[in-house]
C-alpha cells in the first residue's frame, strides 16, 4: 500500500516541479520581453527611423560654342546607349527573358547579328526547349558516360546533340534575340555592360526608357559627344578637347577637380577653349538626394540642386571669314610649294591672325601645315600661338618708336643708308643702299641701316656716319631698354589671349657688342608668335593702346530651345592692357610710314595694295632663318606681313607669318599674297553684309 | 442540448483554441503587410488549414481512447514509415530545401512528415508508458530500466531518420519529449540521474568539440557549417555579419521596437525573412507590443496549465490519456519556449515554429491532430466525472 501511495504521489510531485520550472522559464521569457521591448524599445525604434541620405549627381550636357554670327561651331550630339547590369546570380533563362523583351524595342546591327556563333544558336535552342524535350536530348547520352562528366561537360555534350537543322532556319526575330542575349551573357554581375551604343535611335532609346520596369537590369542612358559642324576649319584646333566619360577628370589634377565638385567620371576640357572656359561650359550638375531607410527602400527623392546645361560661348571668330582665311592660307601655301618645290622644300607652315585692333576680338585665326609624306594640309592654327619665329622688318615700327621715346632720334630724323663695316669686318646693310632716309622713308623702303643707327645710339654710339671698322662703344643696358619698349607692344610678353597656353617667344642672349642689338632692331634676333605680331600691329593701329586679344565675345545662358541662344550672361569687354609710352604725334609718324609701305610707289608692299580702296597700312618683313637639319645647314627666310585698315579708322589688323621659305630671289611672295587676299576677303564680306542689310 | 452533446463542449479548450487561432491569423495578416510577402496568400491558406484541422478534430471524436491505444503501434509505425519513405524518395517529390530533405512536395501543397511523426511518437510513447504501468504494478530498478530502454528506442528511431534529413532542431524536440516521458513515467531518480549525467557529459563534449574544433566536428559527427554557425551565433549574439545573425538582428529590432503597446495592425517597419513562420513572434511583438506578446505567452501558459490539470484528472481513468496530455504538453512547451526564446535572443536560432500560430500546413494540421487527441481525453474525462458524481 505504502509503495503504491509513493508511486501515485510521484506523478504530481514531479509534475509540480516540472510545471514550476515551466512557470519559471515563462517568467524569464516575459522578463526578457520587458527588457527588449520596454527598456530597449526606444533604441530599436530610433535604429529603425535612422535614415541614410545619399546625394547623386546627374551630369548635364556641356555648353555649345557659336561663332560671332551665332552659327554653331561646337554642338552636342546625344549618344544613346542601352546597358545591362545583371543582378547577382541571374540565370540564363532570366537573361533570355530580358533579351526577348528587349528585342521588341531595339534592333541590333547587322554586324552583331552576323557575329552570333553556332554555340549561341544552340544555347538559345536549348533554353527554348520544354523540360521533356531537354530530357529527350539528355537521354541520347549514354548514362555511364554522363556519370563521369561534370555539369559543364555534360552541358556541352547536350548542346552537341542538338541537330544542325534545328538551328539553321532561325527567323530574323530569333537572331535578334540571340544577338542581344549574347551581349547580356557577357555582362558581369552588378557591372553595367553596353548592349548597344552605336546607332541607337531616339525611338529605341525612348521605348527602352519607357519600359524599364519590364527589363530588369537594363538601363537607357545618354552621353554627349562634341560635334563640329565646320569640320575642315583649322580653328577647330583652338577649340580644344574634352575627356571621355571613361577617362574622367585628369588623374594629375584629381584633387583640383574633386574639390570643385566634379565626380571622377566627369568630362572636362583639357585643352584649348574647352579648358579655358571649363567653368562656363561645364554647367551645373543636378543633385538628387535619396533618403533610404534601414532596408534600403527609398523614402524620399529630392532635387537639391536643379541641373543646368553648360553656358554657351559666342566666339569673336566669324566662321565665314575664318573659312575663307583657311582657304587663302592653304591655297597660297600650296602655290608657294608648287612654285618652287625644291627651293621651298623646308616650307611647311603658314599662319595668319586677323583681329579687330580696337576691341581685341580675333576674327580669324588660321594656320596650315603641309604634310609632305601624305601630301595634305593639316590644321596649324595652334602654331599662331605656340610657334615663334624671327619676324624680320615687320617690327621696325617698334624700333622707330623706341628711338623716338629714348630720345636718340627726333621726328623727321635722317640717316645715310649705306653699308656699315663693323670693327670685326662684318658688313651690315639694307637690301639696297637707300642713301639719305628719314623716319617715314626708313619704314617705307625698310631701311636696315636706319634701325642700326637707332640701336647703336641707344647703346651710346652717336657717330654718324659711322666710320669704317670703328670700335663702337656699347652700353649693354640698351638691351633692357629696347626690350622694354618692344614689350609695350606685346612683343616678347604674353598677349593675354583667353587661351590656356601661348608662347611668348624666344629671347636671345643679350650680347656685349652692338651687333646683336642691331639684329634685334630689324627683327633678326628674338622670336615672336603670329599672335604677338598681330597684337603689335593692332597696338600701333589703335593709337598705342594694347588690347587683349580674345576668342570669346560673350557667354550666354543656356536655353532649352534648339537653335537659339539664351540671354547674355557675361560679355568680354575690351580690355586695354597698357598704352605705349610714346606720344600720339610719334605714333602717327609710324602710322604714316606704314601707310607709305602699302600705298606709295616705293613702299615694299605697294605693288599688292596700291589700288585697294580700303586704305591699308602695314609693314613687310623678311628674316634670315638658318635651319640646321641633321647637321646640314640650310638658309631659309621667314616672310611676314602685318597691317591694318582703314588707315584713319582701323577696324581690322592682321599678321601673316610664313617661316622657312627658300632663300632665292624672285621667290613666291606668299606673305603679300596672303595678306592681300585676307584683307580683300574681309572687306568683300563686309560689303556683302552691308548690302544685305541695306536690302532688308 | 442533449447530455451527450454537452460532453463534447469543452468550453475552456475551445476558447483557448479560438484565441490562438485569432492570434495566428492576425499575426500572419500583419506579416503579409510587408511588401516582400505580398500575394503570398498565407492568411487564407492558414485559415483553410485551421478549418481542415477543426474538421479533423471533430472527426477524431468518433474514436475513443481505447481504440487509439490499441492502434498506437500502427500509428507510430506509419509515422516512422513516412520518415523513411521521405529519405528514399526521388527529388521530384522531395526536393531538398536549404540542404534539408524534410518535405514531400506534392502538387499544391507540401508535407513535413517529421511534424506528424511527432504526434504518432507521442501516442506510442504514451501507450508504452501506460501499458508498462499496467503490467508492472511495482517498479523496480529492473522494470524501470526496461521502460527506459523502450522509451529511448521508440524515440531514437525517428530521431535518427530526422537527423538524416538533416533537421537538427526537430530532432532535439523529439529528444526533449522523450526526456519528459522518462521523467514523468516515474522511473527512479537514480537511473534518471545517471542518464542525465551521461547525456550532460556527452553534450558537453560535443559542444566543446564543435566550438573548439569545428572542422574536426564536421568530419566526426557530420554537423553542417550552417548548424555550427547557428550555435556560434547563440554564443556570440553581438557578432555581426553572418546571415543568420543579420536575420535575427532584424527580427530582434522589430520585436523591440513594438515597445509597450505595439504599432497595431498593418504598420510593420522592418523586413526579415520567415516572418510568417519561425519569426512570427517578432511580428506579434512589433504589432502588439509588450502587452500583446505577454498575453500570447500567458495564453500558452494557460493551455499548458489546462493540459497538466487534464492529465492529472484523467489518470485514474486512463493513464494513456494522461500521458497523451503530458506528451502534448512537452511538445507545446518546447516549441513555445524555444521559438519565443530564440526571438528574444536567449535561445539559439533554429527553424522551430511557434505551434498553432506560425504559418505552415503540416505544423498546423499535426498540432490540430494532437489537439483532437487532447479534446477526446477531455471529453472522456468529463464523461467519467459525470459517472462519478451521478
Amino acid at each position: 500500500m505504502g509503495k503504491k501511495r509513493k508511486k501515485r504521489a510521484q506523478l504530481p510531485f514531479r509534475l509540480n516541479i516540472i510545471f514550476f520550472i515551466v512557470f519559471l522559464l515563462f517568467s524569464v521569457l516575459i522578463l526578457q520581453l520587458g527588457v527588449v521591448q520596454i527598456l530597449n524599445g526606444e533604441d530599436f525604434q530610433e535604429e529603425i527611423d535612422r535614415t541614410i541620405q545619399d546625394t547623386t549627381s546627374v551630369p548635364v550636357p556641356r555648353g555649345k560654342i557659336y561663332d560671332s554670327n551665332l552659327d554653331l561651331v561646337v554642338d552636342n550630339e546625344p549618344v544613346y546607349s542601352i546597358t545591362y547590369t545583371p543582378p547577382k546570380g541571374v540565370t540564363a533563362e532570366k537573361r533570355l527573358e530580358v533579351a526577348e523583351q528587349l528585342a521588341q524595342y531595339i534592333t541590333m546591327s547587322e554586324d552583331s547579328v552576323e557575329d552570333i556563333t553556332e554555340r549561341n544558336r544552340k544555347e538559345y535552342f536549348y533554353l527554348k526547349q520544354s523540360d521533356e524535350e531537354v530530357d529527350e536530348l539528355e537521354s541520347q547520352i549514354p548514362a555511364e558516360e554522363a556519370a563521369d562528366m561534370d555539369n559543364g561537360e555534360f552541358y556541352n555534350v547536350v548542346l552537341d546533340q542538338i541537330p544542325e537543322e534545328a538551328i539553321s532556319n532561325l527567323s530574323d526575330e530569333q537572331k535578334q534575340v540571340i544577338a542581344i542575349k549574347k551581349e547580356l551573357d557577357q555582362a558581369y554581375s552588378l557591372t553595367p555592360h553596353v548592349v548597344k551604343n552605336e546607332g541607337v535611335t531616339m525611338e529605341e532609346y525612348a521605348r527602352v526608357a519607357e519600359n524599364l520596369d519590364k527589363l530588369p537590369g537594363v538601363n537607357a542612358t545618354t552621353d554627349w559627344n562634341r560635334a563640329y559642324p565646320y569640320e575642315d576649319s583649322t580653328f577647330n584646333q583652338l577649340l580644344g578637347s574634352i575627356t571621355s566619360r571613361d577617362q574622367g577628370i585628369p588623374a594629375e589634377l584629381e584633387e583640383y577637380y574633386l574639390t570643385r565638385g566634379y565626380s571622377r567620371n566627369d568630362r572636362v576640357g583639357t585643352s584649348g577653349l574647352e579648358e579655358q572656359y571649363e567653368n562656363a561650359l561645364r554647367g551645373r550638375k543636378e543633385q538628387i538626394q535619396y533618403t533610404t531607410d534601414q532596408n534600403g527602400n527609398i523614402m524620399n527623392t529630392e532635387t537639391v540642386v536643379e541641373g543646368q546645361r553648360g553656358k554657351d560661348l559666342v566666339l569673336t571668330i566669324d566662321m565665314e571669314f575664318q573659312q575663307q582665311v583657311d582657304q587663302i592660307v592653304q591655297e597660297e601655301l600650296a602655290a608657294a610649294i608648287a612654285d618652287d618645290p625644291y627651293g621651298n622644300r623646308h616650307l611647311q607652315d603658314a599662319m595668319a591672325v586677323v583681329m579687330d585692333p580696337q576691341t581685341g576680338e580675333l576674327l580669324a585665326v588660321s594656320g596650315q601645315t603641309y604634310d609632305r609624306e601624305d601630301d595634305e594640309f593639316d590644321s596649324g592654327a595652334l602654331k599662331t600661338l605656340y610657334d615663334a619665329h624671327r619676324p624680320g622688318s615687320v617690327i621696325k615700327g617698334a624700333t622707330v618708336l623706341a628711338g623716338y621715346q629714348s630720345g636718340v632720334i627726333r621726328p623727321g630724323q635722317s640717316f645715310y643708308d649705306e653699308p656699315l663695316m663693323l670693327a670685326n669686318g662684318q658688313v651690315k646693310a639694307s637690301l639696297v643702299n637707300h642713301g639719305w632716309v628719314n623716319d617715314y622713308e626708313a619704314l617705307q623702303v625698310s631701311s636696315n641701316v636706319y634701325m642700326y643707327y637707332i640701336a647703336m645710339r641707344m647703346g651710346g654710339e652717336t657717330r654718324h656716319p659711322l666710320p669704317e671698322r670703328a670700335t663702337i662703344s656699347f652700353d649693354s643696358s640698351a638691351w633692357q631698354e629696347m626690350r622694354n619698349y618692344f614689350q609695350q607692344f606685346g612683343l616678347g610678353v604674353s598677349t593675354g589671349i583667353d587661351f590656356p597656353f601661348e608662347s611668348t617667344g624666344f629671347e636671345g642672349e643679350s650680347g656685349v657688342t652692338p651687333g646683336l642689338l642691331m639684329d634685334f632692331a630689324i627683327g633678326q634676333y628674338d622670336t615672336y608668335t603670329t599672335m604677338q605680331l598681330a597684337q603689335y600691329m593692332a597696338t600701333i593701329a589703335n593709337d598705342g593702346y594694347r588690347v587683349r586679344p580674345h576668342l570669346v565675345k560673350e557667354i550666354r545662358q543656356p536655353v532649352a530651345t534648339e537653335g537659339q541662344v539664351g540671354p547674355l550672361y557675361e560679355s568680354m569687354n575690351t580690355e586695354v592692357l597698357n598704352r605705349i609710352q610714346m606720344d600720339q604725334d610719334n605714333i602717327e609718324r609710324v602710322q604714316e610710314g606704314f601707310r607709305r609701305v602699302f600705298q606709295t610707289p616705293d613702299g615694299t608692299a605697294y605693288s599688292y595694295f596700291e589700288d585697294k580702296d580700303y586704305n591699308p597700312a602695314g609693314k613687310t618683313g623678311t628674316a634670315e632663318n638658318d635651319l640646321f637639319i641633321d647637321g646640314e645647314h640650310y638658309e631659309t627666310v621667314n616672310l611676314t606681313l602685318a597691317g591694318y585698315a582703314p588707315f584713319d579708322e582701323p577696324e581690322v589688323a592682321f599678321a601673316v607669318l610664313v617661316p622657312n621659305m627658300g632663300d632665292e630671289s624672285g621667290r613666291y611672295p606668299i606673305n603679300h599674297r596672303i595678306g592681300e587676299r585676307i584683307m580683300d576677303a574681309y572687306f568683300d564680306i563686309k560689303e556683302d553684309r552691308d548690302e544685305e542689310a541695306a536690302e532688308e | 442540448m442533449s447530455k451527450k452533446q454537452s460532453y463534447y463542449m469543452q468550453t475552456d479548450l475551445i476558447i483557448l483554441f479560438i484565441l490562438l487561432v485569432c492570434t495566428s491569423l492576425m499575426a500572419i495578416y500583419n506579416a503579409q503587410s510587408m511588401d516582400q510577402y505580398e500575394n503570398g496568400g498565407f492568411l487564407w491558406k492558414q485559415a483553410v488549414w485551421f478549418t481542415v484541422g477543426a474538421l479533423v478534430v471533430a472527426a477524431m471524436q468518433y474514436f475513443d481512447l481505447d481504440q487509439l491505444y490499441k492502434a498506437s503501434i500502427f500509428i507510430y509505425a506509419f509515422g516512422v514509415f513516412l520518415l523513411a519513405l521521405l529519405l528514399v524518395s526521388p527529388a521530384a517529390i522531395a526536393e531538398p530545401v536549404n540542404g534539408a530533405k524534410s518535405w514531400f512536395q506534392l502538387p499544391g501543397f507540401t508535407i513535413q512528415p517529421s511534424e506528424f511523426a511527432k504526434i504518432s511518437t507521442i501516442v506510442f510513447l504514451s501507450a508504452t508508458v501506460s501499458h508498462h504501468k499496467g503490467k508492472h504494478e511495482v517498479n523496480t530498478l529492473k522494470t524501470d530500466s526496461l521502460l527506459l530502454i523502450k522509451l529511448i528506442v521508440i524515440t531514437v528511431l525517428p530521431v535518427i531518420l530526422i537527423m538524416m534529413q538533416p533537421d537538427f532542431g526537430t530532432a532535439m524536440v523529439y529528444l526533449f519529449i522523450m526526456g519528459m516521458f522518462i521523467l514523468l513515467s516515474g522511473i527512479d531518480w537514480k537511473i534518471i540521474g545517471t542518464l542525465i549525467l551521461g547525456v550532460a557529459v556527452f553534450l558537453g563534449a560535443m559542444l566543446g568539440l564543435i566550438l573548439r574544433f569545428p572542422v574536426l566536428a564536421k568530419d566526426l559527427i557530420g554537423i553542417e557549417q550552417y548548424q555550427i554557425n547557428r550555435i556560434l551565433t547563440w554564443f556570440n549574439p553581438s557578432q555581426p555579419s553572418s546571415d543568420a545573425s543579420w536575420h535575427f538582428d532584424q527580427a530582434f529590432m522589430a520585436l523591440g521596437s513594438g515597445q509597450l503597446f505595439g504599432k497595431g495592425l498593418g504598420d510593420l517597419e522592418v523586413y526579415y525573412p520567415e516572418a510568417q513562420t519561425d519569426f512570427i513572434f517578432a511580428v506579434i511583438g512589433e504589432s502588439f507590443g509588450f502587452i500583446g506578446s505577454a498575453l500570447v505567452i500567458f495564453l500558452y501558459f494557460m493551455l499548458l496549465y489546462k493540459l497538466v490539470t487534464l492529465g492529472l484528472n484523467i489518470y485514474k481513468h486512463s493513464p494513456f490519456g494522461t500521458y497523451l496530455c503530458f506528451g502534448y504538453f512537452s511538445m507545446l512547451f518546447i516549441h513555445a519556449f524555444q521559438n519565443i526564446g530564440m526571438t528574444l535572443g536567449i535561445m539559439p536560432v533554429t527553424g522551430i515554429p511557434l505551434l498553432l500560430i506560425s504559418y505552415g500546413g503540416s505544423s498546423v494540421l499535426s498540432t490540430m491532430i494532437g489537439f483532437g487527441l487532447i479534446y477526446r481525453v477531455a471529453v472522456e474525462g468529463t464523461i467519467q466525472n459525470d459517472y462519478l458524481f451521478k
